[in-house]
Protein backbone atom coordinates (compact mmCIF):
# COMPACT_ATOMS: atom_id res chain seq x y z
CA UNK A 1 0.00 0.00 0.00
CA UNK A 2 1.90 3.32 -1.21
CA UNK A 3 2.42 5.95 1.69
CA UNK A 4 1.08 9.29 1.24
CA UNK A 5 2.33 12.12 3.96
CA UNK A 6 -0.30 13.11 6.00
CA UNK A 7 -3.35 11.49 3.92
CA UNK A 8 -6.62 11.92 5.41
CA UNK A 9 -8.69 8.75 5.14
CA UNK A 10 -11.98 9.60 3.73
CA UNK A 11 -14.63 6.97 4.92
CA UNK A 12 -15.86 5.11 2.21
CA UNK A 13 -19.09 3.99 3.00
CA UNK A 14 -20.71 7.16 4.09
CA UNK A 15 -18.54 10.38 3.49
CA UNK A 16 -21.08 13.13 3.65
CA UNK A 17 -21.57 12.45 7.54
CA UNK A 18 -18.08 12.13 8.67
CA UNK A 19 -19.40 12.94 12.58
CA UNK A 20 -22.41 11.01 12.24
CA UNK A 21 -23.35 7.32 13.45
CA UNK A 22 -22.44 6.14 10.34
CA UNK A 23 -18.76 6.38 10.48
CA UNK A 24 -18.36 5.07 14.19
CA UNK A 25 -14.25 5.89 14.47
CA UNK A 26 -13.20 8.52 15.58
CA UNK A 27 -9.51 9.01 14.97
CA UNK A 28 -7.85 6.44 12.50
CA UNK A 29 -4.29 5.62 12.47
CA UNK A 30 -3.13 3.26 9.61
CA UNK A 31 1.00 2.53 9.03
CA UNK A 32 1.64 5.51 10.61
CA UNK A 33 5.72 5.96 10.47
CA UNK A 34 7.21 9.41 12.14
CA UNK A 35 10.63 9.84 10.57
CA UNK A 36 12.91 13.00 11.93
CA UNK A 37 15.90 14.56 10.17
CA UNK A 38 16.74 13.09 6.46
CA UNK A 39 19.67 11.08 5.00
CA UNK A 40 22.21 9.35 6.98
CA UNK A 41 21.27 11.39 10.33
CA UNK A 42 17.63 10.27 9.97
CA UNK A 43 15.53 8.86 12.79
CA UNK A 44 12.76 6.15 12.54
CA UNK A 45 10.83 7.56 15.99
CA UNK A 46 7.81 5.57 15.06
CA UNK A 47 6.58 2.67 12.63
CA UNK A 48 3.87 1.07 11.35
CA UNK A 49 0.89 2.31 14.22
CA UNK A 50 -2.37 1.08 13.38
CA UNK A 51 -5.11 2.56 15.94
CA UNK A 52 -8.70 3.10 15.64
CA UNK A 53 -10.56 4.54 18.59
CA UNK A 54 -13.96 4.94 18.53
CA UNK A 55 -16.28 7.81 19.30
CA UNK A 56 -16.36 8.33 23.65
CA UNK A 57 -13.45 5.67 23.76
CA UNK A 58 -10.99 5.68 26.09
CA UNK A 59 -7.29 4.46 24.41
CA UNK A 60 -4.09 4.43 26.32
CA UNK A 61 -0.55 4.02 24.47
CA UNK A 62 1.84 2.45 27.54
CA UNK A 63 5.47 1.96 26.70
CA UNK A 64 8.87 2.79 28.17
CA UNK A 65 10.25 6.23 27.87
CA UNK A 66 11.49 6.94 24.14
CA UNK A 67 9.48 4.53 22.37
CA UNK A 68 7.55 7.16 20.81
CA UNK A 69 4.38 7.40 22.63
CA UNK A 70 4.33 11.14 23.04
CA UNK A 71 5.40 11.40 19.44
CA UNK A 72 2.30 9.29 18.07
CA UNK A 73 -0.10 11.61 20.68
CA UNK A 74 1.58 15.00 19.05
CA UNK A 75 1.25 13.69 15.38
CA UNK A 76 -2.31 13.64 15.62
CA UNK A 77 -2.57 16.78 17.10
CA UNK A 78 -0.96 18.07 14.15
CA UNK A 79 2.38 19.38 16.12
CA UNK A 80 4.95 17.52 14.07
CA UNK A 81 5.95 19.23 10.71
CA UNK A 82 4.38 17.59 7.71
CA UNK A 83 7.08 15.99 6.00
CA UNK A 84 7.71 14.06 9.68
CA UNK A 85 4.50 11.89 9.12
CA UNK A 86 4.12 9.44 7.21
CA UNK A 87 1.33 6.93 6.77
CA UNK A 88 -2.30 7.46 6.89
CA UNK A 89 -4.38 9.48 10.11
CA UNK A 90 -7.97 10.47 10.24
CA UNK A 91 -9.81 12.20 13.10
CA UNK A 92 -13.29 12.55 12.37
CA UNK A 93 -12.43 11.97 8.58
CA UNK A 94 -10.09 14.67 8.40
CA UNK A 95 -6.30 15.32 8.48
CA UNK A 96 -4.82 16.83 12.19
CA UNK A 97 -4.63 20.06 10.67
CA UNK A 98 -8.14 20.64 9.47
CA UNK A 99 -8.96 19.00 12.76
CA UNK A 100 -7.21 21.87 14.58
CA UNK A 101 -8.96 24.49 12.44
CA UNK A 102 -11.99 22.89 13.18
CA UNK A 103 -11.49 22.50 17.09
CA UNK A 104 -12.17 19.16 17.30
CA UNK A 105 -9.06 18.48 19.40
CA UNK A 106 -7.21 19.75 22.60
CA UNK A 107 -4.42 18.96 24.79
CA UNK A 108 -3.78 18.32 28.26
CA UNK A 109 0.33 18.01 28.91
CA UNK A 110 2.14 16.79 31.93
CA UNK A 111 2.82 20.25 32.82
CA UNK A 112 -0.35 22.41 33.42
CA UNK A 113 1.36 25.12 31.06
CA UNK A 114 -1.10 27.95 32.68
CA UNK A 115 -0.30 31.40 31.46
CA UNK A 116 0.97 32.91 35.49
CA UNK A 117 -0.19 36.20 34.24
CA UNK A 118 -3.76 35.11 34.62
CA UNK A 119 -6.12 33.89 36.91
CA UNK A 120 -8.11 30.31 37.14
CA UNK A 121 -10.88 31.79 35.28
CA UNK A 122 -9.12 33.44 32.46
CA UNK A 123 -6.66 31.10 31.76
CA UNK A 124 -9.90 28.19 30.89
CA UNK A 125 -11.13 31.61 28.91
CA UNK A 126 -8.16 31.54 26.86
CA UNK A 127 -8.47 28.86 24.12
CA UNK A 128 -12.21 30.88 22.67
CA UNK A 129 -10.29 34.18 22.65
CA UNK A 130 -7.54 33.49 20.43
CA UNK A 131 -10.08 30.49 18.50
CA UNK A 132 -10.27 31.47 14.88
CA UNK A 133 -13.18 31.32 12.57
CA UNK A 134 -16.63 29.80 13.51
CA UNK A 135 -17.03 27.94 16.82
CA UNK A 136 -20.25 26.87 18.43
CA UNK A 137 -21.03 29.06 21.56
CA UNK A 138 -19.53 27.16 24.39
CA UNK A 139 -21.71 24.84 26.33
CA UNK A 140 -20.65 26.04 29.84
CA UNK A 141 -19.26 29.11 31.02
CA UNK A 142 -15.33 29.29 32.31
CA UNK A 143 -16.67 29.89 35.89
CA UNK A 144 -18.89 26.36 34.65
CA UNK A 145 -15.78 24.37 33.72
CA UNK A 146 -14.30 25.09 36.72
CA UNK A 147 -16.94 24.03 39.08
CA UNK A 148 -17.12 20.43 36.76
CA UNK A 149 -13.38 19.80 38.10
CA UNK A 150 -13.82 21.03 41.68
CA UNK A 151 -12.37 24.35 41.54
CA UNK A 152 -15.39 26.50 42.39
CA UNK A 153 -14.36 29.01 44.31
CA UNK A 154 -11.01 29.22 43.10
CA UNK A 155 -11.87 31.09 40.07
CA UNK A 156 -9.78 34.39 40.77
CA UNK A 157 -6.85 32.74 41.75
CA UNK A 158 -3.59 32.82 39.94
CA UNK A 159 -1.92 29.55 39.10
CA UNK A 160 0.97 30.32 42.02
CA UNK A 161 -1.80 30.17 44.45
CA UNK A 162 -3.10 26.52 43.30
CA UNK A 163 -1.23 23.10 44.34
CA UNK A 164 -0.05 21.32 41.50
CA UNK A 165 -3.07 18.79 41.30
CA UNK A 166 -5.31 22.34 41.44
CA UNK A 167 -3.12 23.76 38.61
CA UNK A 168 -3.60 20.24 36.65
CA UNK A 169 -7.44 20.40 37.03
CA UNK A 170 -7.46 24.31 35.22
CA UNK A 171 -5.26 22.73 32.49
CA UNK A 172 -8.21 20.44 32.52
CA UNK A 173 -10.79 23.36 32.45
CA UNK A 174 -9.52 24.81 29.73
CA UNK A 175 -9.02 22.25 27.06
CA UNK A 176 -12.46 21.22 27.86
CA UNK A 177 -13.58 24.50 27.21
CA UNK A 178 -13.03 23.53 23.68
CA UNK A 179 -15.59 20.94 23.34
CA UNK A 180 -13.48 19.08 22.28
CA UNK A 181 -14.36 15.32 20.02
CA UNK A 182 -10.96 14.22 20.82
CA UNK A 183 -9.01 14.80 24.03
CA UNK A 184 -5.14 14.68 23.84
CA UNK A 185 -3.60 13.89 27.17
CA UNK A 186 0.37 13.21 27.66
CA UNK A 187 0.74 12.06 30.92
CA UNK A 188 -1.35 14.10 32.46
CA UNK A 189 -0.76 12.97 36.26
CA UNK A 190 3.09 12.12 35.50
CA UNK A 191 3.99 15.10 37.51
CA UNK A 192 1.31 14.85 40.74
CA UNK A 193 2.09 12.60 43.87
CA UNK A 194 0.28 9.01 44.56
CA UNK A 195 -2.63 10.22 46.11
CA UNK A 196 -3.03 13.11 43.89
CA UNK A 197 -3.00 10.80 41.26
CA UNK A 198 -5.56 7.89 42.42
CA UNK A 199 -7.95 10.77 43.25
CA UNK A 200 -7.93 11.98 39.59
CA UNK A 201 -8.13 8.98 37.92
CA UNK A 202 -11.84 9.25 39.43
CA UNK A 203 -12.23 12.43 38.99
CA UNK A 204 -10.89 12.16 35.09
CA UNK A 205 -13.49 9.27 34.88
CA UNK A 206 -16.59 11.39 35.96
CA UNK A 207 -15.37 14.35 34.44
CA UNK A 208 -15.51 12.69 30.82
CA UNK A 209 -18.93 11.46 31.88
CA UNK A 210 -19.99 14.36 31.09
CA UNK A 211 -18.40 15.22 27.69
CA UNK A 212 -19.19 13.49 24.50
CA UNK A 213 -15.20 13.11 23.81
CA UNK A 214 -12.65 10.34 23.19
CA UNK A 215 -9.76 10.38 25.41
CA UNK A 216 -6.35 9.37 24.15
CA UNK A 217 -4.29 9.02 26.94
CA UNK A 218 -0.23 8.57 27.09
CA UNK A 219 1.11 7.19 30.68
CA UNK A 220 3.59 5.40 31.64
CA UNK A 221 1.83 4.10 34.35
CA UNK A 222 0.06 0.45 33.96
CA UNK A 223 -2.43 0.80 36.81
CA UNK A 224 -3.52 4.07 35.33
CA UNK A 225 -4.13 2.78 31.99
CA UNK A 226 -5.64 -0.17 32.66
CA UNK A 227 -8.28 1.56 35.23
CA UNK A 228 -8.65 4.46 33.18
CA UNK A 229 -9.00 2.86 29.11
CA UNK A 230 -11.21 0.70 26.75
CA UNK A 231 -8.21 0.04 24.86
CA UNK A 232 -4.57 -0.48 25.81
CA UNK A 233 -1.73 0.31 23.14
CA UNK A 234 1.43 -1.12 24.53
CA UNK A 235 4.67 0.47 22.69
CA UNK A 236 8.21 -0.82 22.21
CA UNK A 237 11.43 1.23 21.47
CA UNK A 238 13.89 1.45 18.71
CA UNK A 239 11.72 1.73 16.38
CA UNK A 240 8.73 2.60 18.16
CA UNK A 241 6.09 -0.10 17.60
CA UNK A 242 3.05 -1.40 18.73
CA UNK A 243 3.70 -4.73 20.55
CA UNK A 244 -0.02 -5.68 22.52
CA UNK A 245 -3.42 -4.54 22.22
CA UNK A 246 -5.14 -4.91 25.34
CA UNK A 247 -8.99 -4.33 25.51
CA UNK A 248 -10.08 -3.64 29.15
CA UNK A 249 -13.61 -5.43 29.33
CA UNK A 250 -15.15 -3.79 32.26
CA UNK A 251 -18.62 -2.01 32.64
CA UNK A 252 -18.34 1.73 33.40
CA UNK A 253 -18.93 3.34 35.88
CA UNK A 254 -15.57 1.85 37.33
CA UNK A 255 -14.79 2.54 41.32
CA UNK A 256 -11.48 2.96 42.71
CA UNK A 257 -11.53 -0.34 44.24
CA UNK A 258 -11.47 -2.12 40.82
CA UNK A 259 -7.87 -1.54 41.06
CA UNK A 260 -8.12 -4.58 43.90
CA UNK A 261 -9.61 -6.83 41.29
CA UNK A 262 -8.25 -9.70 40.20
CA UNK A 263 -9.42 -9.11 36.86
CA UNK A 264 -7.79 -5.89 37.32
CA UNK A 265 -4.21 -7.69 38.45
CA UNK A 266 -4.59 -9.81 35.25
CA UNK A 267 -4.57 -7.11 32.77
CA UNK A 268 -1.69 -5.63 34.39
CA UNK A 269 0.08 -8.53 34.27
CA UNK A 270 -0.55 -9.53 30.60
CA UNK A 271 0.67 -5.74 29.59
CA UNK A 272 3.57 -5.89 32.28
CA UNK A 273 4.78 -9.08 30.66
CA UNK A 274 4.44 -7.78 26.81
CA UNK A 275 6.45 -4.19 28.28
CA UNK A 276 9.36 -6.90 29.94
CA UNK A 277 9.37 -8.97 26.82
CA UNK A 278 10.66 -6.28 24.67
CA UNK A 279 13.28 -4.03 26.28
CA UNK B 1 8.73 0.86 73.07
CA UNK B 2 5.78 0.11 71.03
CA UNK B 3 3.06 3.24 70.57
CA UNK B 4 1.09 3.78 74.13
CA UNK B 5 -2.68 4.06 74.13
CA UNK B 6 -3.72 7.58 73.97
CA UNK B 7 -5.66 7.08 77.32
CA UNK B 8 -2.67 6.05 79.75
CA UNK B 9 -0.69 9.67 79.25
CA UNK B 10 -1.62 12.96 78.85
CA UNK B 11 -0.99 13.94 74.84
CA UNK B 12 2.59 15.70 74.73
CA UNK B 13 1.99 19.46 74.16
CA UNK B 14 4.48 21.64 72.23
CA UNK B 15 5.89 24.59 74.02
CA UNK B 16 5.67 28.08 72.89
CA UNK B 17 8.24 29.71 72.53
CA UNK B 18 8.06 32.73 74.82
CA UNK B 19 7.44 36.54 72.72
CA UNK B 20 11.15 37.95 72.68
CA UNK B 21 10.52 41.96 72.15
CA UNK B 22 13.54 44.20 71.33
CA UNK B 23 13.64 47.47 72.83
CA UNK B 24 12.88 50.20 70.48
CA UNK B 25 16.16 51.70 70.63
CA UNK B 26 17.32 48.33 69.12
CA UNK B 27 14.59 48.39 66.64
CA UNK B 28 14.93 51.75 65.71
CA UNK B 29 18.92 51.48 65.08
CA UNK B 30 18.40 48.29 62.89
CA UNK B 31 16.05 50.24 60.92
CA UNK B 32 17.96 53.36 60.18
CA UNK B 33 21.53 51.22 59.96
CA UNK B 34 22.12 51.83 56.60
CA UNK B 35 21.19 55.68 57.05
CA UNK B 36 23.51 55.66 59.92
CA UNK B 37 26.54 54.17 58.00
CA UNK B 38 26.27 57.27 55.26
CA UNK B 39 25.81 59.92 58.05
CA UNK B 40 28.99 58.82 60.14
CA UNK B 41 30.85 58.40 56.57
CA UNK B 42 30.16 62.03 56.51
CA UNK B 43 31.37 63.17 59.45
CA UNK B 44 34.65 61.15 59.26
CA UNK B 45 34.87 63.27 55.64
CA UNK B 46 34.05 66.19 57.38
CA UNK B 47 36.44 65.46 60.40
CA UNK B 48 39.05 64.41 57.93
CA UNK B 49 39.16 67.60 55.51
CA UNK B 50 39.36 70.01 58.61
CA UNK B 51 42.06 68.22 60.63
CA UNK B 52 44.23 67.52 57.57
CA UNK B 53 43.86 70.89 56.01
CA UNK B 54 42.82 70.12 52.67
CA UNK B 55 42.08 73.13 50.15
CA UNK B 56 38.87 72.83 48.98
CA UNK B 57 39.77 72.79 45.24
CA UNK B 58 41.36 69.60 46.41
CA UNK B 59 38.23 68.04 48.00
CA UNK B 60 35.52 70.11 49.49
CA UNK B 61 34.06 69.05 52.85
CA UNK B 62 30.24 68.14 53.03
CA UNK B 63 29.49 71.22 54.79
CA UNK B 64 31.18 73.37 51.62
CA UNK B 65 29.42 71.37 49.55
CA UNK B 66 25.67 72.24 50.94
CA UNK B 67 27.04 75.89 50.92
CA UNK B 68 27.89 75.93 47.47
CA UNK B 69 24.46 74.15 46.36
CA UNK B 70 22.54 76.46 49.15
CA UNK B 71 24.21 79.57 47.60
CA UNK B 72 22.53 79.39 44.22
CA UNK B 73 19.95 76.39 44.60
CA UNK B 74 17.87 77.48 41.43
CA UNK B 75 20.96 77.02 38.72
CA UNK B 76 21.42 73.51 40.35
CA UNK B 77 17.68 72.53 40.26
CA UNK B 78 17.03 73.96 37.01
CA UNK B 79 19.78 71.73 35.65
CA UNK B 80 18.35 69.13 37.20
CA UNK B 81 14.98 69.15 35.76
CA UNK B 82 16.81 69.77 32.22
CA UNK B 83 18.65 66.70 32.38
CA UNK B 84 15.61 64.56 34.12
CA UNK B 85 13.86 65.67 30.81
CA UNK B 86 16.76 64.35 28.60
CA UNK B 87 16.46 61.30 30.35
CA UNK B 88 13.03 60.50 30.60
CA UNK B 89 12.91 61.01 26.82
CA UNK B 90 15.91 59.03 26.09
CA UNK B 91 14.66 56.24 28.04
CA UNK B 92 11.26 56.15 26.90
CA UNK B 93 13.16 56.29 23.02
CA UNK B 94 14.91 53.85 24.48
CA UNK B 95 11.91 51.53 25.57
CA UNK B 96 9.68 51.95 22.25
CA UNK B 97 12.66 51.39 19.41
CA UNK B 98 14.12 48.37 21.74
CA UNK B 99 10.64 46.56 21.94
CA UNK B 100 10.06 47.19 18.66
CA UNK B 101 13.15 45.82 17.47
CA UNK B 102 13.09 42.96 19.97
CA UNK B 103 9.70 41.73 18.72
CA UNK B 104 10.97 41.96 14.87
CA UNK B 105 14.63 39.55 16.30
CA UNK B 106 12.42 37.29 18.43
CA UNK B 107 9.56 36.48 15.55
CA UNK B 108 12.59 36.26 12.38
CA UNK B 109 15.59 34.48 12.92
CA UNK B 110 17.23 35.93 9.73
CA UNK B 111 16.65 39.30 10.99
CA UNK B 112 18.20 38.74 14.12
CA UNK B 113 21.35 37.63 12.41
CA UNK B 114 21.30 40.20 10.13
CA UNK B 115 20.71 43.44 12.64
CA UNK B 116 23.18 41.74 15.32
CA UNK B 117 26.47 42.86 13.75
CA UNK B 118 25.20 46.43 13.40
CA UNK B 119 23.74 46.76 17.09
CA UNK B 120 27.06 45.00 17.99
CA UNK B 121 28.96 47.73 16.58
CA UNK B 122 26.83 50.13 17.88
CA UNK B 123 27.30 48.99 21.05
CA UNK B 124 31.21 48.54 21.54
CA UNK B 125 31.96 52.14 19.63
CA UNK B 126 32.05 54.79 22.87
CA UNK B 127 29.06 56.73 22.88
CA UNK B 128 32.24 59.68 23.60
CA UNK B 129 33.25 59.04 20.11
CA UNK B 130 29.64 58.94 18.70
CA UNK B 131 28.18 62.18 20.51
CA UNK B 132 30.49 64.75 18.49
CA UNK B 133 29.25 63.34 15.28
CA UNK B 134 25.96 63.48 16.63
CA UNK B 135 26.21 67.41 17.47
CA UNK B 136 27.75 67.68 14.07
CA UNK B 137 24.57 66.31 12.57
CA UNK B 138 22.55 68.29 14.57
CA UNK B 139 23.69 70.95 16.55
CA UNK B 140 23.62 72.00 20.14
CA UNK B 141 19.55 70.78 20.09
CA UNK B 142 18.19 68.24 22.86
CA UNK B 143 18.52 65.51 20.04
CA UNK B 144 22.09 64.34 20.56
CA UNK B 145 21.60 64.28 24.21
CA UNK B 146 18.49 62.10 23.85
CA UNK B 147 20.50 59.37 20.77
CA UNK B 148 22.67 59.25 23.87
CA UNK B 149 20.58 58.48 26.42
CA UNK B 150 18.50 56.17 24.24
CA UNK B 151 22.01 54.22 23.10
CA UNK B 152 23.10 52.97 26.97
CA UNK B 153 19.56 52.07 27.36
CA UNK B 154 18.63 50.28 24.46
CA UNK B 155 20.89 47.47 24.36
CA UNK B 156 19.53 45.99 27.83
CA UNK B 157 16.14 46.12 26.07
CA UNK B 158 16.75 44.47 23.48
CA UNK B 159 18.46 41.53 24.30
CA UNK B 160 16.11 40.77 27.33
CA UNK B 161 12.99 41.19 25.86
CA UNK B 162 13.99 39.09 22.80
CA UNK B 163 14.89 36.56 25.25
CA UNK B 164 11.40 36.98 27.02
CA UNK B 165 9.40 37.02 24.08
CA UNK B 166 11.58 33.40 22.98
CA UNK B 167 11.46 31.83 26.35
CA UNK B 168 7.78 30.65 26.48
CA UNK B 169 6.93 27.17 27.62
CA UNK B 170 6.49 25.24 24.33
CA UNK B 171 3.70 23.47 24.95
CA UNK B 172 2.01 26.64 26.15
CA UNK B 173 2.59 27.49 22.19
CA UNK B 174 1.47 23.81 21.06
CA UNK B 175 -1.85 24.60 23.08
CA UNK B 176 -2.63 27.94 20.99
CA UNK B 177 -2.23 25.95 18.01
CA UNK B 178 -4.58 23.42 18.84
CA UNK B 179 -7.29 26.15 19.96
CA UNK B 180 -6.37 27.24 16.29
CA UNK B 181 -4.83 30.70 17.72
CA UNK B 182 -2.99 33.09 14.72
CA UNK B 183 0.55 34.60 15.69
CA UNK B 184 -0.82 37.83 16.59
CA UNK B 185 -2.76 36.60 19.88
CA UNK B 186 0.16 33.97 20.64
CA UNK B 187 2.67 37.33 20.49
CA UNK B 188 -0.04 39.67 22.14
CA UNK B 189 -1.23 36.77 24.85
CA UNK B 190 1.47 34.86 25.33
CA UNK B 191 4.52 36.09 24.41
CA UNK B 192 4.42 40.16 25.47
CA UNK B 193 2.77 39.14 28.75
CA UNK B 194 5.64 36.65 28.91
CA UNK B 195 8.61 39.16 28.62
CA UNK B 196 7.09 41.93 30.84
CA UNK B 197 9.20 40.57 33.97
CA UNK B 198 11.78 40.97 31.48
CA UNK B 199 11.14 44.39 30.54
CA UNK B 200 11.41 45.45 33.92
CA UNK B 201 14.46 43.36 34.97
CA UNK B 202 16.68 45.14 31.80
CA UNK B 203 14.88 48.51 33.20
CA UNK B 204 17.40 47.80 36.21
CA UNK B 205 20.37 48.60 34.07
CA UNK B 206 18.49 50.74 31.48
CA UNK B 207 17.23 53.46 33.26
CA UNK B 208 20.32 54.55 35.55
CA UNK B 209 21.70 54.13 32.01
CA UNK B 210 19.66 56.82 30.08
CA UNK B 211 20.63 59.06 33.12
CA UNK B 212 24.20 58.35 32.33
CA UNK B 213 23.77 59.19 28.46
CA UNK B 214 22.29 62.05 28.61
CA UNK B 215 24.74 63.47 31.00
CA UNK B 216 27.64 61.88 28.75
CA UNK B 217 25.47 64.06 25.65
CA UNK B 218 25.46 67.17 27.96
CA UNK B 219 29.31 66.90 28.65
CA UNK B 220 29.85 67.17 24.98
CA UNK B 221 27.76 69.60 23.28
CA UNK B 222 25.22 71.53 25.55
CA UNK B 223 24.29 74.82 27.40
CA UNK B 224 21.98 73.53 29.77
CA UNK B 225 21.64 69.83 32.40
CA UNK B 226 23.82 68.80 35.00
CA UNK B 227 26.53 67.46 32.39
CA UNK B 228 27.13 70.88 31.02
CA UNK B 229 27.55 72.33 34.57
CA UNK B 230 29.96 70.04 35.05
CA UNK B 231 31.90 71.06 32.66
CA UNK B 232 31.48 74.74 33.71
CA UNK B 233 32.76 74.28 37.16
CA UNK B 234 35.35 71.99 37.03
CA UNK B 235 36.98 74.17 34.30
CA UNK B 236 36.65 77.15 37.47
CA UNK B 237 37.92 74.55 39.87
CA UNK B 238 35.21 74.83 41.35
CA UNK B 239 34.89 71.56 43.29
CA UNK B 240 32.45 71.90 45.72
CA UNK B 241 29.94 72.38 43.13
CA UNK B 242 30.71 69.58 40.96
CA UNK B 243 30.50 67.25 43.89
CA UNK B 244 26.65 68.84 44.21
CA UNK B 245 26.21 68.37 40.73
CA UNK B 246 27.58 64.70 40.97
CA UNK B 247 25.15 64.40 43.85
CA UNK B 248 22.55 65.51 41.82
CA UNK B 249 23.20 62.54 39.49
CA UNK B 250 23.27 60.21 41.56
CA UNK B 251 20.19 61.11 43.01
CA UNK B 252 18.62 61.18 39.64
CA UNK B 253 19.92 57.59 38.65
CA UNK B 254 18.70 56.22 42.64
CA UNK B 255 15.12 57.57 41.74
CA UNK B 256 15.02 56.34 38.05
CA UNK B 257 16.21 53.31 39.49
CA UNK B 258 13.94 53.04 42.37
CA UNK B 259 10.37 53.81 40.26
CA UNK B 260 11.11 50.71 37.94
CA UNK B 261 11.44 48.65 40.71
CA UNK B 262 8.64 50.25 42.21
CA UNK B 263 6.39 49.75 38.91
CA UNK B 264 7.86 46.34 38.37
CA UNK B 265 6.07 44.75 41.68
CA UNK B 266 2.92 46.87 40.24
CA UNK B 267 2.92 45.46 37.21
CA UNK B 268 4.45 42.28 37.05
CA UNK B 269 3.26 40.80 40.48
CA UNK B 270 3.10 37.06 39.38
CA UNK B 271 6.75 37.52 39.03
CA UNK B 272 8.01 34.74 41.51
CA UNK B 273 10.93 35.86 43.76
CA UNK B 274 13.36 33.26 45.20
CA UNK B 275 15.87 34.07 47.84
Amino acid sequence: MPLHQGQALTAPHDSASPHGPADPDCVRLRDLCIVFGRGESAVVAVEGIDLTVRPREIVSIVGHSGCGKSTVLRAIAGLLPDASVQGQLSIHGQTPEQARRAGLMSMVFQEPVLAPWRTAEANVQLPLQVARGQRPAPAKTAQEQLELVGLKGYEKRYPRQLSGGQRQRVSLARALMMQPKVLLMDEPFGALDEITRDEMHTELLRIWGTTEASIILVTHSITEAVFLSDHVLVMAAHPGRVTDFVTVDIPRPRRSDFKDTSEFVAIQHRIRTALEAHR
Amino acid sequence: MTAAPMTDTAPVRAVIPPAARQSRFIRLLRASRSWLAIALALVIWEGVVGWADIPTYMLPAPSAVIDAFTAQPQLYLEGLWATTKMSLLGFAAAIVIGVFLAVLMARSEMFEDLAYPFLNIIRVMPTVAIAPLLIIWFGRTGVPIIICSCLIAIFPIIVDVAHGLTSVDRDLINMMKLANAGELSVLTRIRIPNALPYLFSSFRIAAPGAVVGALLGEFIGSREGLGYLITVYSAQLNTAAVFVLALLSCLLGVVFFNVCVFAERIIVPWKSVVR
